[in-house]
């Protein structure tokens, strides 16, 4: 079967500077892959790849079997390629719904049937509440509901999530944990990058881990874990900053 | 309410305050008639700039570019060629958004954001101001008058004995453009235009084809404005550079819909009814000061420095206008359940 998502030998260079160095990935439609790693190993920068904010110096990105390489954000959005922002962008002064309705014109063109269809997301996500404050006015884990919902509502096939659970309470991570596992649930696929060891190894099918730009290791959760390379690159480090 | 419902009762608001402005020259004297020419016509191009400085917001410093296309491609062709000043107003409509368009292309393609926009449209506008004035065809820098005619003629735009017409004229064009501002805020190009305001990269992220909505929202600006250039020349009978494509002309555009409310349907009216009259009077008053003010008599400018210190005041303490400050504290009175601070 052809994978949902397959990065081939993508790199990446800024300058000098190496951020993804020859990255080979697969994506089966349904999975949910963890992407970890350090601050600074080239996670967001794979995200900003596969849609399309930049450019790859080499390597291609294929979706469902059709290149992608190279075609701006809004393009891969319409193919079915959804993302958040790790620092979340809300467009601050609308309102949430009309956030969440920006989303939603891309497969519901009538402005009524946009509108109902962010409503429904928006209740999903557990936002209702806020539906008509700015999204100004939202707590940090209502803006990353608000990413959420307003990639949600692009109809995607595959999902980035970038640290959505970054900075929540670990209750608000645990609904976190479930909505993503709803949203695999409606058969949308994820890529999940993430700093919360708990989420991400309960999460996922498989867990990347990239260090310094390269794939060390791609996994189930539990072989990653025991993985001697993964913990001298990440998870010691991970261990030493929770024991501190 | 569903998307319809909401449309037909913005559209009945404007005809609210539309249909009682009929009105207006059967029941006030001439001097008042042209102050309601004056506050319409600019809170016509107020409207215009908002599309693209309020709603999409880029920021235009220089849409004097526009207006002045509208301007001369009336005229020229009602002088060279005889064509009536409407079909004038559709081809310098047209010639603005072609011109906008291009320039706005180039200038998002390049990625030329915030105040280097602000300063490329300015940079614009003066280029053609320096083209104009240098070209023949037009005239140079000594301008072009409109041949009176006798009596009034709707073909040729041009009101001899009813001066009240050229305020029908532009009521219809200030409903024109604000119909499509409406339409515009309801429609998902309104929203699409807004959420490019509010951050590009994640519009960009939920489909939004950046480039081409700002191109959209240059083009459609570029044509109302025109076509307010049009009426100036019909009304006025006299164009030349600066004041087809002259800074202030730019300047003024933008100061209505600024103190107004920026990105807000009624914000460009509210501004234009607060400082055309405004100017006039702080006008009639440097003409014939009181003894006590007698230094100020015939100073020119004393108007654009109540503009200037408006400018200030509002972006420093309301920078979402009068409208905006309306709505908060309309919020605060009414605190329904939602507090009332529903933004629409």
């Amino acid at each position: 079967m052809t994978p949902l998502l397959a990065v081939q030998g993508l790199s990446k260079q800024f300058g000098g500077l190496v951020a993804v160095q020859d990255v080979s990935l697969e994506l089966a439609e349904g999975e949910i892959l963890g992407l970890i790693g350090p601050n600074g190993a080239g996670k967001t920068t794979l995200f900003n790849l596969i849609s399309g904010a930049l450019a790859p110096s080499q390597g291609r990105i294929l979706f469902a079997g059709q290149e992608i390489t190279g075609l701006p954000p809004h393009r891969i959005c319409a193919l079915g390629i959804a993302r958040t922002f790790q620092i979340a962008r809300p467009f601050a002064r609308l309102s949430v719904l009309e956030n969440v309705r920006i989303g939603a014109f891309l497969r519901h063109p009538h402005p009524d049937a946009a509108e109902a269809r962010a409503r429904e997301i928006v209740a999903r996500m557990g936002l209702d509440p806020y539906r008509d404050v700015p999204a100004s006015a939202l707590t940090t884990a209502g803006r990353k509901r608000l990413e959420l919902a307003r990639a949600l509502a692009t109809g995607p096939r595959l999902l980035l999530l970038d640290e959505v659970m970054a900075g929540l309470t670990p209750t608000e991570s645990q609904e976190f944990v479930a909505l993503v596992r709803q949203i695999r649930e409606e058969g949308i696929t994820l890529l999940v990058i993430e700093h919360v060891m708990k989420a991400i190894m309960s999460l996922s099918d498989r867990v990347a881990v990239l260090h310094h730009g390269e794939l060390i290791a791609v996994d189930p959760p539990d072989v990653v874990a025991r993985d001697p390379r993964v913990i001298e690159a990440y998870l010691g480090e991970e261990f030493r900053a929770s024991a501190a | 309410m569903n998307h319809r419902q909401r449309l037909l009762q913005d559209y009945a608001r404007l005809a609210a305050v539309a249909l009682p402005l009929l009105a207006v020259p059967f029941l006030v004297d001439p001097f008042l008639v042209s102050l309601a020419i004056l506050t319409l016509y600019w809170a016509y191009l107020g409207n215009a700039w908002n599309i693209m400085g309020g709603y999409a917001g880029q920021f235009s410093f220089g849409h004097a570019m526009f207006y002045g296309i509208g301007a001369y491609t009336s005229t020229m062709l009602l002088l060279r060629f005889q064509v009536s000043p409407w079909l004038g107003m559709l081809a310098g409509a047209g010639l603005a958004a072609l011109f906008g368009a291009g320039a706005g292309y180039l200038l998002f393609r390049f990625g030329v954001r915030g105040h280097f926009f602000a300063l490329g449209t300015f940079a614009l506008a003066e280029m053609l101001r320096l083209i104009a004035a240098e070209t023949e065809f037009i005239n140079r820098s000594i301008g072009v008058h409109i041949p009176l005619i006798r009596g009034d003629s709707w073909w040729r735009l041009q009101f001899e004995r009813t001066q009240g017409n050229y305020y029908f004229v532009i009521l219809g064009l200030f409903v024109l453009g604000m119909a499509v501002t409406i339409g515009l805020h309801r429609s998902h190009l309104g929203a699409y235009f807004q959420a490019i305001r509010e951050n590009e990269e994640a519009a960009a992220a939920l489909g939004v084809d950046v480039l081409r909505y700002k191109v959209y929202a240059v083009a459609l600006s570029a044509a109302l404005t025109a076509m307010g250039g049009s009426f100036f020349a019909q009304y006025f009978l006299f164009i030349d550079p600066t004041l087809a494509f002259g800074v202030s002309v730019s300047v003024q555009i933008l100061l209505r819909p600024i103190v107004g409310g920026v990105g807000t349907v009624w914000g460009p009216l509210v501004g234009a009814l607060l400082l055309t009259p405004l100017a006039e009077l702080t006008r009639a008053f440097v003409r014939t000061p009181p003894p006590s003010l007698e230094f100020l008599r015939g100073r020119s400018g004393v108007d654009v420095m109540i503009y200037g210190a408006l400018l200030i005041l509002v972006i420093l303490f309301i920078p979402d206008g009068l409208v905006g400050a309306g709505r908060r504290l309309w919020g605060r009175l009414s605190p329904g359940p939602r507090g009332g601070r529903r933004p629409s």
